[in-house]
């Protein structure tokens, strides 16, 4: 928690050191790729199921919130809370319908369902606008007063990105997390001790729809209109990739991956303007190497690997109990595994 | 047959073509130390899984508490009150010696995922309540002093005091302990040998497999065998050491083996 102090610190003097609107919309998108990562990385690092359908939550959330806050003149706020809720509703149908959630199943059925999501989207143009898009978004107000685009916004998205972290990190902390983390070791134990190992699954595969529909929501009340090209399965791999490269298994691994993912599009888009034909395709080439990468090198992520050197540079030296007899016992545990 | 704790009643598996168990009957009393044991293969792992909800028996049914319990899931099982250790070590490697406990504490904790979110103070204080059950388990087997050791990096011998302080942090009333004395040396299965007494004496009910029949005949009131899924013989300890149908069974499977 003292490193989410720390973090918040970097957030809100950030727009000091970063005064461009380019830069504040960065961060911005940033923030709001966080909250999905943040739930992506419990369901994947946690429940143990990879979801390649992300972009479709996020995307059914910011679509949810800009029809009903443009045709029906619903209030934004309210029109975020459906932007949660619809996917959700979503996610639990699915978990219903693949009832145990194991292996590959749920990682294929994402994947059709974020294809279907992105050809619905495209084609329900009466509704959604269609490829043309979708004007007119409102903005969403406190107390009368717009929270217009630039610094306002990125402060917003932030302090509920911030909200979403200090969410995580205890999800992990507590009984449930313990249980979550249990599940991948030995779900069959995990079971023996009381575990509802499916129920958990369910519940996280909820909540990542849930904050994935409620970053949708933030990034459509960001803009005046909304197309349907951010909701397709390249975004749905870049969230992975951030999930993948920040670390699985870390809360702060999934906010390091938004991190880096963001700063290399920045890269990317600067290198396009220098260098004649580098283009959005190069950033995705680049993801696909990331990934491959990682996943040949560092199996665990960049927070998980990096950051027992930090503590260790940090602190002195301690022969603790942890160093004593480590060799054999490694073995003896994967092998009766 | 009121009194009786758990009631095994003509229990079959089969795996495809291979018949794991055979019409198998018992029971175990409250507060009794029951073993089960046969030579390699006999079905005695598989008898376990079923009673604690791992695998479903193809046959019969087992009641537990008076509640037919075969077909459900392991974890509504374990929350009628059993838990149980493992033959191939199923600790949760990545997790501190503490956190294992603590997931064995999972069923007398309420906080829910939304619920641990936001820890309130209620979730606090529960969080607080589990950690001392917790290392009051792991001071019962005696390894409270490794509470923050990660659990993959223990010794065989603590691994499986570990086992067992998992199961008792669940507060059974019935606890299986499939050869927890497995691979231990002279020395750390007499400390196991007490653990099950002690364990016993809290008033958990304990059925047990174990090749090491010294420790068998030691520890147990009565002893069920079982040979290729049927069960051969029941009785005192003294009744089965000069049972027939015992000792060609083990012959049969090569004492050496067996005792090994
Ligand atoms: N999942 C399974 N699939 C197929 N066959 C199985 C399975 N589990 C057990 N068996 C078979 O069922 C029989 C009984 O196995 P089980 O593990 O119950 O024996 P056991 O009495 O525990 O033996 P041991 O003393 O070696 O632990 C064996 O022949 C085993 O190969
Ligand atoms: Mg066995």
């Amino acid at each position: 928690m003292r490193a989410l102090a720390v973090f918040a610190l970097v957030v809100l003097l950030y727009p000091w050191v970063a005064h461009t609107s380019y830069l504040i919309t960065v961060a911005t998108f940033t923030g709001i790729y966080t909250i999905v990562a943040v739930g992506l990385g419990l369901l994947m690092g946690y429940a143990g199921q990879v979801s390649l359908g992300q972009a479709a939550f996020y995307g059914v959330g910011a679509y949810t919130t800009a029809v009903l806050t443009t045709r029906y003149g619903l209030n934004p706020w309210l029109g975020v809370v459906a932007a949660m809720a619809v996917p959700a509703l979503i996610a639990y149908v699915f978990g219903r319908t693949l009832s145990r959630l194991k292996g590959y199943y749920l990682a294929m059925a994402t994947l059709a369902f974020g294809i279907a999501i992105y050809v619905v989207i495209n084609e329900w143009a009466d509704v959604t606008g269609g490829a043309s898009g979708l004007y007119g978004i409102p903005k969403l107000s406190i107390a009368g007063w717009a929270i217009s685009s630039g610094l306002p916004y990125y402060y917003f998205v932030w302090a509920i990105a911030l909200l979403v972290i200090f969410m995580g990190l205890n999800i992990v902390r507590f009984r449930v997390g313990r249980a979550l983390r249990s599940i991948h070791s030995s779900e069959v134990a995990a079971a023996a001790m009381g575990v509802d190992t499916g129920a958990y699954k369910m519940q996280v595969f909820i909540l990542s729809a849930v904050l994935a529909g409620l970053a949708g929501a933030l990034y459509a009340h960001m803009s005046y209109s909304l197309v349907p090209e951010p909701f397709g399965l390249q975004t749905s791999i870049l969230f992975v990739t951030m999930v993948v490269l920040g670390g699985m298994r870390s809360i702060w691994g999934a906010v390091v991956g938004a991190m880096i993912v963001s700063a290399i599009r920045v890269g990317v888009n600067w290198l396009g303007h220098t260098l004649p034909g580098v283009t959005s395709e190069v950033e995705l080439v680049l993801f696909g190497l990331i990934l491959i990468g990682i996943v040949i090198f560092l199996p665990n992520g960049l927070v998980p690997t990096l950051a027992p050197l930090l503590r260790r540079i940090g602190r002195r030296p301690v022969k603790s109990a942890v160093e004593d007899g480590k060799g054999e016992a490694v073995c003896k545990v994967t092998s009766s595994a | 047959m009121q009194g009786d704790l758990l009631r095994v009643s003509g229990v079959g598996r089969r795996f495809g073509g291979l018949v794991a168990l055979r019409d198998v009957h018992m029971t175990v009393r409250a507060g009794e130390i029951v073993g089960l044991i046969g030579p390699n293969g006999a079905g005695k792992s598989t008898l376990f899984h079923i009673i604690s909800g791992v695998l479903p028996p193809t046959e019969g049914e087992v009641t537990f508490r008076g509640e037919r319990i075969s077909g459900r899931s392991p974890h509504e099982i374990a929350a009628l009150g059993l838990s149980r250790t493992f033959q191939n070590i199923q600790v949760f490697g990545d997790l501190s010696v503490l956190d294992n406990v603590l997931v064995g504490c999972h069923r007398h904790g309420r906080a829910g995922l939304l619920a641990t979110a936001f820890p309130s103070r209620r979730v606090r204080d529960e969080e607080r309540r589990l950690r001392e059950r917790a290392l009051k388990a792991l001071s019962f087997v005696g390894i409270a002093d490794l509470a923050f050791t990660p659990a993959g990096l223990l010794p065989l011998g603590q691994l499986r005091l570990l086992e067992l302080a998992r199961a008792l942090a669940a507060e059974p009333i019935l606890l299986l302990l499939d050869e927890i004395a497995a691979g231990l040396n002279p020395v750390e299965t007499s400390t196991m040998a007490e653990n099950i007494r002690a364990v016993r004496d809290q008033g958990i009910t304990v059925l047990l497999v174990e090749h090491d029949m010294d420790l068998v005949m030691a520890l147990c009131d009565r002893i069920v065998v079982l040979d290729q899924g049927e069960k051969i013989a029941e009785g005192f300890p003294e009744e089965i050491q000069r049972d027939e149908r015992v000792i060609r069974a083990y012959l049969g499977a090569e004492w050496e083996e067996v005792s090994a």
